[in-house]
Parts: C-alpha cells; sequence; structure tokens
C-alpha cells in the first residue's frame, strides 16, 4: 500500500511531467491561454524542432552550457578533494563541525550570495575601489557580467554539492591501504594519487556528475552575474517561457537538453546504486 | 516441540547454500549445527525463523507445517548472532517487546526473566550502556520472554570474550535443562558444540554430513570431513578403506609397528604435538602430555595403534 | 597542502558573505560603502511589509513542502530499502532519483505544464500560486528525503526488523515500533534539508507561482536584478545567525 503510494506520487509530480513537457514540444504556438494548441487540435505544422536546429542560436547555447557545467564540475571536484582531506585531518570531534562552517554560508540562500558577488565585483564594487585606491588600477576592471563572476557564483552555489558526498565517501573509506603505501615507500601524493583516488573515483564521478547536470541548466546565476551577450540553455528555455510566451519553443528546447544530460544521468544513476 | 527440516533447498544466485538438508530434532534437545563458515548455517537458521523463503523442502515444528508462514507466526524465538537488541529501547522494553504484541505483558515476567538471566534491577538501562555479556544475557531473555517451544541460536557466544564465552555457554545449557525448550544452536566452534549440546549435526556443501551425540560424531566420524573437521584427525589409507585415527591414540615411542621420522613439534600447553611422516610418506599427528619430554625434530621414532582406535569412513 | 586548500576554500565561501555581515551594519546607503555605523538597515527591514510578507510566505510553504517531501521520500526511501526486487524497481529509483539532478528550469517548466494539463483536464488545481509552488518544492524535497531514509535504512540492516518479526510484531507494528523510531532522525534531518531547499528556491516558485505568490526568494532575485541593496546585507546577517543557532544545537543534540 505504501509502494503504491509512493509509486503514484513519483508517477504524478515525477513522470506525469516529463511526459507532458514533452507532448508540448510538438505542440504548436497559439493565442490563448495556455499559449499553445496539442498536435492534435491543429493543422499548422510545429515548428519549434527546426527553429531549434535552424541557426546556431540554441545549439551555441546548448555547447557554452555544456562548457560552463564541465568547467564547474571539474573545478568544484577539485576543490572538494582536497578541502574534505583536509576536513579528515582535523580531530574527530572537530569535523562535524568543520564540515559545519563549509555549509553555513549556504544557509543565506544564493540570491543574496549571487548580490553580494554583485556588489564585490561591479565597476564600483569593492574589489575595483579596493584596487583603484591602492594605485594597482587605475580603471575598474570589468568583472561583473563576464566569466569571472560567473565561474565564482557557479563554484559558490556548487561546491557543497560535490564536496558532501566526497566528505562521506573519504571519511568511510578503508584507511589501512593507504598506510601500508605510506608503509611500503610512497610519498604523500604518491598514496594520493595510486591509492585514494582510485578507491573514490566512483563517488568523484558521482559529485562530479551531480555538479554537471544541474549546472547544465542554470539559469540565475548566469542571469545575475554572467555576459549578457552569454545565452545559455537555462536562459534560452527560461526567455521562450516567459519573454516569448512560445511554450512549445522552450518545452522543445527542455527536452532537447534533457536529451543530451540522458547518458551523464543514467551514468550518475548507475555511479549512485554501486 | 521438535523440529524436523526436510530436504530443504536454497541457492543464491549460482552458489548453493543448501543442498536438500534433512535434520530431525525431538522435542527437548540441545542440538548444535557445527559448520565452517560459508556452510550454510545461517541460512538454515534464518529459513526455520522464516526470513528467508526456501527454494524447496518443507519446515515442520511440533509436527505442524510452518514452509508458508510468516515470522510472526511461526512458534518459534531466535537469538541473533549481534543480539539485536533494539537500540531506542531499555532493556526492560526489549524484554517486553514480544510479550506486548502477544498482550501477555506484565511486569513481573519480565523481572522474573531479568532474574532468570542475573541481570535485575537494569530494566532502565539502555542496550548501549550494557557489557557484551549483559547484551548477550537481554537478547537471551527477550527471545525466551514467550515461552518459545523452540530457540535458535545464532553464534550466540561468538560475540564475547574467550574469559565470558565457557561460563555463558553452561548458563545456556542451565536455561535449556530448566526451560525444556528445544535449543538450535549454530555454531563454528567444535569445542563449543561438543560441550553444550546433547545432538552435534556437522553441516557439508549444504547438508548434515553427520548427525549423533558429541561422544559419536568425535568417536566415530562418518565421513573424512567430519573426521577432519573435529579435532584434526589423521587420515590413513589401509586395506580396509580410507580410515580416521585420533592423534591421541597413536603413541610415539622406541617400539612399535610402523617406523617414522619426527618432522617438527609444537608445544600446545597441555600437550606436545609430534608431526611425523612414516616411510611411505603418509603425515601423521600424535600427542604426547606436556609432562613428557618430546623426541627431537629428525629423529627416527616408532608408531603403534590399535587396530580398534581406526574408524572407516564412508567417503 | 589539503589544510591551505581546505582554508583558500573557507575564504572563497565566506569572504562574500562575511562581507554582508560586515557592511550590514554600515550607514551608507550603497551597499559595500562604509559610512559610519548603524543599525538603520534593520530597522528599515522591519519596516518593509512586502518583504515580510513575502518571507511569511516563503515560511509557510516551505514548511508545508518539508513535511508533505518527509511524507512521501520517507516511503520512497522505505520502499527502495526494504521492498527488495520488485517490478518496476529500476524505473521507480530512477523516478525517485532523477528530481536531485534534473535541471531547475526543465524541472520548473515541466511540473507548471503538468499543473495547466491537470487543470484543464480536472479543474484542479485552481490557477497558480501557493498550492502548485508548494508541490513543486514537495516532489525536490522528497528526492533529497528519499536518499537520507534510504541511506539510514541500509545502514541499519534488516536485523532489528528481523527480529521484531521473530518476536510476533505485524509488519505495521514492526514500522511503528522499530523503523518509524530508528530513522526519526533522518526525517528530521530531511524536513531540514526540503526546507531549506524550498526556502531557497527562484526557478521552481518562478515558473509555478502566480502573480498573488511571490515567494522571498523570487522577490529578492528580482531586487538583485537591480543590485544587491544594504537591506539584503542584514537579511543575510539575521539569516546566517538563525541558521548558525540552528546548526550548531543540532550538533551538541547529536552528542
Amino acid at each position: 500500500m505504501i509502494r503504491t503510494g509512493a509509486a503514484g506520487w513519483l508517477a504524478l509530480l515525477v513522470a506525469a511531467p516529463l511526459l507532458v513537457v514533452l507532448l508540448v514540444a510538438f505542440a504548436v504556438p497559439h493565442d490563448g491561454l495556455p499559449p499553445f494548441l496539442l498536435p492534435w487540435l491543429t493543422d499548422a505544422p510545429n515548428e519549434s524542432w527546426s527553429l531549434l536546429t535552424a541557426d546556431g542560436f540554441f545549439l551555441g547555447a546548448l555547447m557554452r552550457s555544456l562548457w560552463l557545467a564541465l568547467l564547474t564540475a571539474a573545478l568544484c571536484v577539485a576543490l572538494s578533494y582536497p578541502m574534505a582531506l583536509g576536513i579528515l585531518r582535523a580531530v574527530p570531534r572537530a569535523r562535524p563541525w568543520l564540515v559545519g562552517v563549509c555549509v553555513l554560508p549556504f544557509a543565506i540562500g544564493f540570491v543574496l550570495r549571487m548580490g553580494a558577488w554583485i556588489g564585490l565585483l561591479r565597476d564600483s564594487g569593492l574589489v575595483n575601489r579596493a584596487l583603484m585606491a591602492a594605485g594597482i588600477i587605475i580603471d575598474p576592471l570589468p568583472m561583473l557580467h563576464a566569466w569571472p563572476a560567473l565561474m565564482a557564483g557557479m563554484l559558490h552555489s556548487y561546491l557543497p554539492f560535490a564536496l558532501l558526498p566526497l566528505y562521506a565517501a573519504l571519511a568511510a573509506r578503508d584507511r589501512a591501504p593507504e598506510e601500508a603505501a605510506a608503509d611500503l615507500g610512497a610519498a604523500p601524493f604518491t598514496v594520493f594519487r595510486t591509492v585514494t583516488l582510485p578507491a573514490s573515483a566512483a563517488a568523484a564521478g558521482a559529485a562530479f556528475l551531480l555538479v554537471f547536470i544541474p549546472a547544465a541548466g542554470e539559469f540565475v546565476v548566469p542571469e545575475l552575474l554572467g555576459p549578457p551577450d552569454a545565452l545559455l540553455a537555462g536562459r534560452a528555455i527560461w526567455q521562450e517561457f516567459f519573454q516569448s510566451r512560445d511554450w512549445p519553443l522552450a518545452a522543445a528546447a527542455s527536452v532537447a537538453l534533457l536529451g543530451v544530460l540522458l547518458a551523464p544521468i543514467m551514468l550518475w544513476q548507475r555511479l549512485e546504486r554501486r | 516441540m521438535s523440529l524436523r527440516v526436510e530436504a530443504l533447498r536454497k541457492n543464491f544466485g549460482a552458489a548453493r547454500a543448501l543442498d536438500g538438508l534433512s535434520l530431525e530434532v525431538p522435542a527437548g534437545t540441545f542440538l548444535a549445527v557445527l559448520g565452517a563458515s560459508g556452510s550454510g548455517k545461517s541460512t538454515l537458521l534464518r529459513i526455520i525463523a522464516g526470513f528467508e523463503p526456501a527454494d524447496a523442502g518443507r519446515i515442520l515444528i511440533g509436527g505442524e507445517d510452518v514452509t508458508g508462514l510468516p515470522p510472526q507466526r511461526r512458534p518459534c524465538a531466535m537469538m541473533f548472532q549481534s543480539y539485536a537488541l533494539f537500540p531506542h529501547l531499555s532493556v526492560h522494553e526489549n524484554i517486553a517487546y514480544g510479550l506486548r504484541r502477544a498482550g501477555t505483558y506484565s511486569a513481573a515476567r519480565v523481572s522474573d526473566l531479568l532474574a532468570l538471566v542475573g541481570l535485575s534491577g537494569l530494566d532502565a538501562r539502555r542496550p548501549a550502556q550494557l557489557s557484551g555479556g549483559q547484551q548477550q544475557r537481554v537478547a537471551l531473555a527477550r527471545a525466551l520472554a514467550r515461552k518459545p517451544p523452540l530457540l535458535l541460536l545464532d553464534e550466540p557466544l561468538a560475540a564475547l570474550d574467550a574469559g565470558l564465552r565457557a561460563a555463558t555457554g553452561a548458563e545456556l545449557r542451565r536455561l535449556q535443562r530448566e526451560t525444556q525448550t528445544t535449543f538450535v544452536m549454530v555454531t563454528h566452534d567444535q569445542q563449543e558444540a561438543l560441550a553444550l549440546a546433547d545432538q552435534v549435526a556437522v553441516l557439508h556443501e549444504g547438508r548434515v554430513a553427520q548427525c549423533a551425540s558429541p561422544q559419536e560424531v568425535y568417536a566415530r566420524p562418518a565421513t573424512r570431513f567430519v573426521a577432519e573437521f573435529l579435532g584434526a584427525a589423521n587420515i590413513i589409507n589401509t586395506p580396509a578403506g580410507l580410515c580416521a585415527l585420533r592423534p591421541e591414540h597413536i603413541r610415539v615411542g622406541p617400539t612399535g609397528t610402523v617406523p617414522a621420522t619426527v618432522q617438527h613439534i609444537a608445544f600446545r600447553g597441555e600437550t606436545w604435538v609430534i608431526a611425523c611422516r612414516t616411510a611411505d610418506g603418509t603425515a601423521l599427528r600424535s600427542v604426547l602430555s606436556a609432562q613428557s619430554a618430546p623426541p627431537a625434530p629428525g629423529v627416527a621414532v616408532m608408531l603403534s595403534w590399535d587396530a580398534a582406535a581406526l574408524v572407516p569412513l564412508c567417503a | 597542502m589539503t589544510r591551505a586548500v581546505l582554508a583558500l576554500g573557507l575564504v572563497f565561501l565566506w569572504a562574500p558573505v562575511a562581507l554582508m555581515a560586515v557592511f550590514a551594519f554600515s550607514d551608507a546607503r550603497q551597499p559595500f560603502v562604509w559610512g559610519g555605523f548603524s543599525w538603520r538597515w534593520f530597522a528599515a527591514l522591519a519596516d518593509n511589509p512586502r518583504m515580510q510578507e513575502a518571507a511569511l510566505l516563503s515560511l509557510g510553504i516551505a514548511a508545508g513542502a518539508a513535511t508533505l517531501a518527509v511524507l512521501a521520500g520517507g516511503a520512497l526511501g522505505w520502499v527502495l530499502a526494504r521492498h527488495g526486487a520488485f517490478r518496476g524497481r529500476m524505473v521507480f529509483g530512477a523516478l525517485a532519483a532523477a528530481p536531485l539532478v534534473l535541471p531547475e528550469v526543465v524541472t520548473g517548466l515541466s511540473l507548471l505544464l503538468l499543473f495547466v494539463a491537470l487543470e484543464r483536464a480536472t479543474g484542479w488545481p485552481e490557477g497558480r500560486g501557493v498550492l502548485t509552488i508548494l508541490l513543486a518544492h514537495a516532489s525536490l524535497g522528497a528526492a533529497y528525503v528519499a536518499v537520507v531514509v534510504q541511506a539510514r535504512l541500509a545502514g541499519l540492516g534488516r536485523m532489528l526488523e528481523d527480529a521484531a518479526a521473530d518476536l510476533g510484531a505485524a509488519p505495521a507494528t514492526i514500522l511503528r515500533t522499530i523503523t518509524l523510531p530508528l530513522i526519526a532522525p533522518s526525517l528530521l534531518a530531511g524536513w531540514g534539508l526540503a526546507f531549506m531547499l524550498s526556502l531557497d528556491d527562484v526557478v521552481l516558485a518562478s515558473f509555478t507561482g502566480g502573480p498573488g505568490a511571490t515567494t522571498l526568494p523570487v522577490l529578492l532575485f528580482s531586487q538583485m536584478r537591480m543590485g544587491p541593496t544594504p537591506e539584503a546585507n542584514a537579511l543575510a546577517l539575521i539569516l546566517l545567525l538563525i541558521a548558525a543557532l540552528v546548526g550548531a544545537v543540532a550538533l551538541l543534540l547529536r552528542r
């Protein structure tokens, strides 16, 4: 009975929405509410898919999104590894507190944190004013609405998604093989490279994908911090939906994004089940 | 209550855990199921208790077929190897758990059970606040609470220190006598099985290799596996076929019938173990009292034994 | 090496937050400019009905969504950990985990389209608003609760439940007297997680919300597009203090 209820929940709130979005991706825009007609109610052809592939506009956005996601995920994992190991070098009593200190900044919500980055990085922001006051630069550095601010914001938003699972995996690992490697004469970094890294590769892969997949559709961070002309998949979907009110095109773009992410999602689920 | 296990089969994927195992335990018996790890003894217990379905075969408790029944409806209780005490409940509530389910709870009954296992006054403790031996006794009291006619014990002494094991084993034996309960205890420890049980069933490759009294399985092992598993017997080839010969039945001295060379000797506290090799290459072990002087390695000795000490093996 | 990177990471994570906290007390109208000590932005916050209304709405939605997420996610995690192999288990597991990684815009758009389709077909839910945001947040939160509960149940193993069954407890009794008390800390942690996720969400609330239901993050997002405000710094400090207090209490109670 509980299983039926749980299955019903998944059917209604996870499976059904994905099926509906797939359906609407083949609908035709229409003046009215909702602003589309389902394919069997109209003779007008669906143009969403040809629009998506016609010029490089959406494909470019998709590629840029994947690149941004790749960069974000790689940086998050690269930073999380030493951070997690650093926490684990503290005495056991202190570890939960250190994790807490790492996670606490996230409690204020990411919108406010992104606002802080704006306040720090814009032309009249704290960083530029400090650098100019120190005489290091004369004109403000254009950091906001550019890739530096975008990367800072992405990293600041997604770091815990890599840090927490990696920390959990590394905390649960068996230390004996590392001690054996050190005993056999391996230097600390060699121990990490030859024992720790291979033993936690699956967890690192899962953490990478846990950042990569949602980051590929990120909307808010690029909107607030990124270059205005750098169109990303998440922003394209948002704009088609809210500004152009072209729901079928937004749905088709979502389906396309999901299609690209299907392989990483399946890989992630496989790694999580290990 | 009696227990009857008929032709039980259980596979885990390609691995065969039980291969047509049959067993008959009369009411009031203390049976030890003895086997190496991986011999299927824990699986057998879990199937009797109803936690796992068997692929084939039947379980009868007190003559009644319980094969299809869920654990709740079987008239047996189980004592788990790691005790499975409920960490969020007090000692009192742990013992009361089964009584409450049956609607027969009374505080006096729980007190009686605590007294039976010698833990009076520890009602309010949590399992985490008890020593290993105390936890073991709470688990026993909880399993005995509803006076189950059949108690299943999964390695009940394995988690205890060596010092506690003998005393606790004797305690188990006493409780079994007092409560007249049929005990089926799974263990990998042959000393434990021989010391406590009325009957010992030796498991091998998913079947019962031999089921008999401790004296019988030790003195008259039915198969080579039983002979070797209990007390490291010598296996020798005789004209009459394969025979087992206990080390303590081999005499080592200047005179005898079989010439041999001492390979090495080992001190075991109360005995010396003498490993010899005969002229035809057969390795034989003997034991000598620690009081006697052992022969040095490399020395030629003569071995002898009585013909009656040879136990013919069927396989 | 690892400690140096940890320190560097902490500086990176904390720098913007710490600066917000400091400049929350600045008298200047420009954020991140020091203009002398002042409480004025806290007073301004106390006198901002629009923000208070949005905050109350968000807290209500977060509490409701977290509660629903615990009920649904607890059931999902329990089924995944305890039901072994059943028909459709692969699909069940994949769907239960999907909201964890699906990009928010995709989840938001698909849930909105579902609600629109449902309203057309059945008349429910009537329009978009608090209820639809709550359901969207619950759907996300349930996936997180399911992970936490499944991990806890897997860690506990089945032995205690087996022992209860052996002592004569019926399945429903086992669930009530053994399973639920043992996973209660995980359910509480899952509730907190779902609550935080709901309080932090812009995208799902933008898609599934209506004109009458503007949550605090959505309101802040529209303000941040115009640039940060000193009031936001004051709000950040308040949220930080509350979170630090709750976190410290949770860590101390764990012992």
